[in-house]
């Protein structure tokens, strides 16, 4: 399998079309997988993947390459940025066919507002939880990860996560015992 | 949550619930967005501790960023199965004729030959042609071999003497008359 360590990416962005076809060759089942996930999150058909993953593509080489141009080698791998903006793209793909297909009027407000509307009020008391020790509590239990599985994502070991826990569960008995 | 794991108990998800329920705090909204490139940058486990502190608060806050990091790290582990040959194919494509296009597209000398391309090509194949006319005219004789045949025959009627046998039949003819 083609791997991101043996392309030029000076030679990709000068637009040189053998790098391209390697850059392709190792991205095409990164972009692919990501794009699985997302037409499966969205209830869209598991064909549709290939499309949405070529969308991604084109948008990887619109205006001269610029959003490859924006990739910084010293803050992460080529593969997982790859993967954070292809599900940006992915998700944003799905969105405009949505609003292409359905009348305006079939479109609920919220989902053409701009407002942020991701963002959940987690009434954590300022200062109660440290940030990761609020990600983990959040990873356990309200995405039903084991510890073995946030301790991947987290890039931790399992008894991090584990000590990570104790310590978050200590504040918030003391938390709640004080304010009854 | 895996049952072999000493978390997770039911009084501790009682904990977690009631402190979700509880009073209220700054609303999570006004914590900063976070960029493709920084999201990236934590999942590599690459970020300086404050720069990952407040990547994990919106983690923990926005519901629709932790799709995101879940569903990267999730295809990441997917992404050795291959992808399917005709994504490949088109995706290669791509800049084959993006190149194509922005050399249509450049400025300067190579725009002026792209106008000229057709009419160069015209005339490359008319020069082309009139040379292997001249050659092949040339390999036959040309013009000289052509005109040496024409100037013998004109010669020998017109400027070679007349032999006695013609002589005496021109007299012959001219006494009839």
């Amino acid at each position: 399998m083609a791997s991101f360590d043996d392309i030029d990416f000076r030679a990709l962005l000068a637009g040189k079309k053998r790098e391209w076809d390697r850059f392709v060759a190792a991205a095409a089942p990164v972009i692919h997988a990501v794009a699985r996930r997302v037409v499966a999150a969205h209830g869209v058909a598991v064909e549709e993947a290939v499309d949405v993953a070529q969308d991604v593509f084109v948008r990887l080489c619109a205006d001269d390459r610029r959003l490859l141009r924006s990739y910084d080698p010293a803050r992460a791998s080529l593969g997982t940025w790859l993967a954070v903006v292809a599900r940006s793209c992915a998700v944003d793909h799905l969105r405009r066919r949505r609003q292409q297909h359905a009348p305006l009027d079939d479109v609920p407000e919220s989902a053409v507002s701009v407002e942020d509307r991701h963002v959940e009020r987690l009434n954590i008391p300022p200062g109660l939880l440290t940030e990761r020790q609020a990600l983990v509590l959040k990873l356990l239990y309200d995405r039903e990860m084991d510890v073995a599985e946030a301790a991947a994502l987290l890039k931790v070991d399992a008894q991090t996560v584990r000590s990570t826990h104790h310590k978050a569960m200590l504040r918030l008995r003391e938390h709640f015992r004080v304010e009854a | 949550m895996n049952e072999k794991d000493p978390v997770g108990s039911e009084a501790q998800k009682a904990l977690w619930a009631r402190l979700k329920a509880g009073a209220a705090m700054p609303p999570a909204a006004s914590l900063p967005p976070v960029a493709d490139a920084e999201l990236a940058a934590w999942l590599d486990g690459g970020l300086e501790p404050q720069a990952a502190a407040r990547v994990e608060a919106r983690l923990a806050a926005d519901p629709a960023l932790l799709d995101a990091a879940l569903d990267v790290a999730g295809a990441l582990r997917e992404a050795g199965e291959p992808a399917p040959d005709r994504l490949v194919t088109r995706a290669q494509a791509l800049v084959g004729f993006e190149a194509e296009r922005q050399q249509r597209a450049a400025g300067g000398l190579s725009r002026w030959f792209a106008g000229w391309r057709r009419s160069l090509e015209l005339a490359a194949v008319a020069g082309a042609f009139l040379v292997v006319c001249a050659t092949g005219f040339s390999l036959g004789g040309g013009f000289q071999e052509a005109y040496a045949d024409d100037s013998f025959d004109v010669a020998y009627y017109v400027t070679s003497p007349l032999d006695s046998g013609v002589t005496g039949f021109l007299v012959e003819q001219g006494d009839q008359q």
